[in-house]
């Protein structure tokens, strides 16, 4: 942890701010751009997220029966995956902080058919509200970098995951060197103007390029994880390190 | 499942595919054969070229991973593709290397088999009403060229190991070494029982051996 965070500083963006103010904040961006937020999505990554969603459902492996917790799920595109093969007899938790997300998610997945092993629950990444050794699997997509004190949060997935149980985290990460001019363009410039077009919204939009940036790379988060007491950690970059897929197990 | 040396697992592009045809396909299975392999996994490892999926069942449909991870596989096949073809299919596993749980593969050869498959319905869904009959018979034209193929590649493989690498012998060859080996495995076992009945023959007229006093040409005899 740095000096800045010890002092109860973290980052917002670029932003410096107090701990306890992100969390309302990044609760405010992604109030105002949950409604169109799975738009966004297809949009900006040019529906490239779906692969990267569909590499981590394939990783997870999950069989019938499981129990999973998709942190951070939001409008649920892993949940949707993963609910129809676990069955009847396994149980989808949708974890997010963010009660707008959830409601998108909510809507989307009863539209879809999806009912019976989904649960919704608003909780705090940071202070899970599941008993401890519950879960098979635990997903985060796209969630870390907005969490305060990630290492409590890695520290919980820990917790709630039974032995033998896997975490995986798909987050945007450090893209290869030849790649960065071009990423750094498209983030600052074609996002925003995309976030204003279609959502109304440029702040949000430059808010998750700036929070890109400031979360930790490969090896630095694959380092967090270890300290949290998870083993066999590993990573693999997707589309040229633009998005990371890290994966590990608690014994 | 670590993958075993040289093996690479299969992008998610092409097992995200191959998933759906493969279900697509099992949509026309009996559906307790496919609620057998719930929670099962089964591990395919094609050489050459050296690539690796697994098969794992899921509640719903079964899927398609590039690898499993962490864990063992219920069972791993290894082979050529078209031995893999012929193990998964038609039940054949003479060419094909299988570690673990047979039984596991049998419930998938099970789901496999007898599958009737209505082609035509599912081009039909895909690029619109009266479609289907051309690709049908451009896939079965495909079909019998490939088919074709194989059955000269097979025969072009024999002749060049016969004919120019000299690593099988030459046709007839065989059958007339082999008549040759059973002619003198006769001819051997004829003299082994010619000599065997000359030294009983000969231990028999032999003086002062025990057989000589009730034989024919000891004294008292006649």
């Amino acid at each position: 942890m740095s000096d800045e965070e010890e002092r109860g500083k973290t980052h917002f963006g670029y932003e410096t701010v107090a701990e306890e103010e992100k969390a309302a904040r990044v609760g405010q961006v992604f109030s105002s751009v949950a409604r169109k937020y799975d738009l966004m999505n297809d949009v900006m990554s040019m529906g490239i997220h779906r692969l990267w969603k569909r590499h981590t459902v394939q990783r997870a492996a999950v069989r019938p029966g499981m129990r999973v917790l998709d942190l951070a799920g939001g409008t649920g595109d892993l949940a949707a995956a993963f609910a129809p093969r676990i069955g009847d007899r396994g149980q989808v938790a949708i974890c997010d902080i963010n009660a707008s997300m959830l409601v998108a998610g909510r809507d989307r997945l009863l539209d879809e058919g999806r009912v019976g092993n989904i649960d919704f629950v608003q909780g705090d990444a940071e202070a899970l509200p599941f008993p401890d050794e519950h879960f098979d699997r635990v997903t985060i997509a796209f969630g870390l970098r907005n969490v305060t004190r990630k290492e409590r949060a890695l520290a919980e997935m820990r917790r709630v995951l039974k032995a033998g149980g896997r975490l995986l985290v798909l987050e945007f990460s450090q893209p290869v060197a030849p790649l960065r001019p071009f990423y750094d363009a498209y983030s600052f410039k074609v996002m925003p103007l995309m976030g204003r077009l279609i959502a109304g919204d440029a702040d949000s939009y430059r808010y998750l390029a700036e929070s890109i940036r400031m979360h930790p790379n490969q090896e630095t988060l694959a380092e967090m994880m270890r300290e949290a007491g998870l083993e066999e950690v590993q990573y693999e970059n997707l589309t040229g390190g633009v998005v990371a897929l890290h994966r590990a197990t608690r014994f | 499942m670590t993958p075993s040396e040289n093996i690479r697992p299969l992008p998610t592009a092409f097992t995200a595919f191959l998933e759906l045809a493969v279900n697509r396909w099992l949509d026309a299975s009996e559906e307790r054969a496919v609620a057998r392999l719930a929670g099962h996994s089964i591990a395919v490892e094609v050489r050459p070229p050296g690539l690796g999926l697994v098969f794992l069942g899921a509640a719903d449909r079964l899927q398609v991973l590039g690898s499993l991870e962490g864990e063992e596989p219920d069972v791993t096949l290894s082979g050529s593709p078209v031995a893999l073809a012929a193990a998964l299919s038609g039940g054949d596993r003479s060419g094909v290397s299988v570690r673990g749980d047979g039984a596991v593969l049998t419930d998938l050869q099970r789901a496999l088999a007898g599958v009737s498959f209505d082609w035509a319905g599912w081009l039909e869904s895909l690029t619109g009403a009266g479609s289907a009959g051309p690709l049908l018979q451009a896939g079965e034209a495909l079909r019998g060229h490939v088919g074709r193929f194989m059955r000269r590649g097979l025969e072009d493989t024999v002749d060049y190991a016969r004919e120019e690498a000299r690593w099988l012998p030459p046709s007839g060859e065989f059958e007339a070494w082999a008549e040759d080996v059973a002619e003198l495995r006769d001819v051997t076992a004829r003299l082994e029982a010619r000599i065997a009945r000359l030294e009983t023959e000969s231990a028999a007229g032999a003086p002062g051996s025990s057989a000589s006093a009730d034989g024919p040409g000891s004294p008292g005899s006649g």
